[in-house]
């Protein structure tokens, strides 16, 4: 009853055990049992998924073998543009015609992987703010308990992996929003280093602090999508010319000697105690496997986080601006009184937040290097999801406060799976390594998911009903 | 001290105004209340010894179109 990985019906695939077109089925069929209940889908493409499917399938019996993502079942955050339809952002202000666009570069190499793409996945408003229940969209819910949130942005790819709707996904992250619902949804997301992976085609939100990442059960993954979506393109000029690395061959790579914990005492004190246990539980598996690991205080930590949003809201402004002045009540709530802090930020704020992070960047890699670490472990969030009433406010405030330093930075954070919390929501294990070092990172988040077995449990609304089954 | 540090409201007002923006009373009394955080968070930033650094992002002078190295 556990739903395909990549990995794993790539395998069947090529074993004759199964072909695109039944995977694709099965995640539709999955999609028509729990799509309403988990608000997962803002469009699905349920015909032109099936035709690629079949197209699939016939290029394999052909002879024409496109890779790991050959076949396999896709699902997009309704912010990346795609050849199928409006990109909507969930928004009542977003305009239609920004989608026609078409694909993106980064959809394009999906698609030429030969990838399936089920449709556009739910998020939060411009991929910011809260679930808003006073708009007429769906209100993703988490599988793992459906009165319960499941943190945002990336909220129904993040869902719909979980619930075996389609086998991996898209993302966006400019402040956690593909590591916080990967850890709140109990699956594994990458945000790789700022520059990796153009963006264009993505509708920005904080447009130095973007990024599209990869969204899956597993970690390896998560490395065959990478492996796809890496590379420069013109289209984007923060994205950066680098050497091909195939993510997947470099997963086997030997464990680190030493790595550091990330102790600065914001950590511990924006985390509840069950989800320190659980990240000591991770940290000790580590050590077992014979990893020497270290305390760091990393330099500026608070300084990065802050940054993130002060930039973020600004960025985020810059781009909103004229839609604000003519359409401020077709906005969100949450997402107009988040972006119009930007507002509040002076020209000079903004150029001191761009200096701090620079020097922060660096001060950082010096901690590193004094060290002799190029990995670094936290939990991805404080606190497990939250539900829609009755929220604890510190578990609210302070639960998304793990992620954001590492936008500032543009470093690599990974989340997976690290077990459960007293309540039996998922936990979350963020991996963070040096800028560039995203096979590093993987590395560990892959040999960790093979000294443990969180990965592959199985969220209740998908176990009870019958899902997609291997 | 200016007025506007006087009445957070009113600096609120005026900064959003400035921006062509009309919002509501509910969503002014919102903002307000978040001023004061933010700009405790922009303190944390003047507070750190940035020296000559120059801001992350940084312009680059080549042509549209190319691709970063």
């Amino acid at each position: 009853m556990t739903p395909w990985t990549i990995e794993r019906a790539g395998r069947a695939i090529r074993a004759g055990e199964l072909t695109s077109e039944r995977l694709t089925e099965e995640c539709l069929a999955a999609s028509d049992r729990f799509d309403d209940a988990l608000g997962t889908y803002l469009a699905r493409f349920d015909e032109s998924a099936l035709a690629a499917a079949r197209q699939a399938d016939a290029e394999l019996a052909a002879g024409n073998d496109r890779g790991p993502l050959h076949g396999i079942p896709l699902g997009i955050k309704d912010i990346i543009a795609t050849d199928e339809g409006p990109t909507t952002a969930q928004s009542l202000v977003q305009d239609p015609a920004w989608g026609d666009q078409g694909d993106g570069p980064v959809i394009s190499r999906l698609r030429a992987a030969g990838a399936v793409l089920t449709g556009k996945t739910t998020t939060m408003e411009y991929a910011i703010g809260r679930p808003d229940f006073d708009k007429p969209f769906p209100i993703p819910r988490n599988p793992w308990n459906t009165e319960r949130w499941t943190g945002g942005s990336s909220s129904g790819t993040a869902n719909g992996v979980a619930s075996g709707q389609f086998v991996g996904g898209l993302g966006t992250d400019t402040g956690g929003s593909v590591r916080l619902p990967a850890a709140y949804c109990g699956i594994t997301g990458h945000k790789q280093t700022f520059g990796l992976v153009p963006k264009s085609g993505c509708i920005p939100l904080g447009l130095s602090y973007d990024h599209i990442g990869p969204m899956a059960r597993t970690v390896w993954d998560c490395a065959a999508m990478l492996t796809v979506m890496a590379g420069a393109d013109a289209s984007d000029r923060t994205s950066v010319d680098r050497p091909h690395v195939d993510y997947v061959a470099r997963l086997d790579q030997d464990l680190p000697a030493r790595i550091a914990v990330v102790a600065n005492p914001s950590v511990a004190a924006s985390a509840s105690d069950s989800m320190m246990a659980a990240f000591d539980d991770a940290v000790a598996a580590i050590e077992r496997a014979g990893v020497e690991v270290v305390l760091l205080e990393v330099p500026h930590y608070d300084e990065l986080a802050n940054g993130t949003f002060l930039a973020l809201q600004a960025e985020a402004f810059a781009w909103h601006r004229r839609q604000l002045q003519e359409r401020w009540l077709d906005y969100g709530r949450p997402t107009r009184l988040t972006i119009a802090q930007g507002a509040l930020i002076s020209g000079g704020d903004l150029i001191q937040v761009e200096r701090v992070r620079d020097i922060a960047r660096r001060a950082v890699i010096a901690a590193m290097d004094e060290l002799g670490v190029d990995l670094l472990l936290s939990p991805t969030t404080g606190y497990p999801a939250t539900p829609f009433t009755g929220a604890d406010p510190r578990a609210v405030a302070m639960s998304a406060l793990h992620t954001p330093a590492w936008n500032a930075a543009g470093f690599p954070a990974l989340s997976v799976p690290m077990g459960f919390d007293v309540d039996g929501l998922p936990c979350g294990l963020q991996i963070i390594g040096r800028p560039f070092a995203d096979d590093q990172v993987l590395s560990l988040g892959h040999r960790y998911q093979q000294l443990t077995n969180w990965h592959d449990a199985v969220a209740p609304i998908h176990a009870s009903s019958g899902g997609t089954q291997e | 001290m200016s007025d506007h540090d006087a009445d957070p409201l009113a600096e609120v007002r005026m900064l959003l105004t400035g921006a062509g923006i009309t919002a509501p009373d509910g969503d002014l009394a919102s903002l307000q209340r978040v001023l004061g955080t933010a700009r405790r968070r922009m303190e944390r930033m003047y507070a750190v010894d940035t020296g000559d650094a120059v801001p992350a992002a940084v312009f680059r002078a080549e042509l549209d179109g190319e691709v970063g190295r």
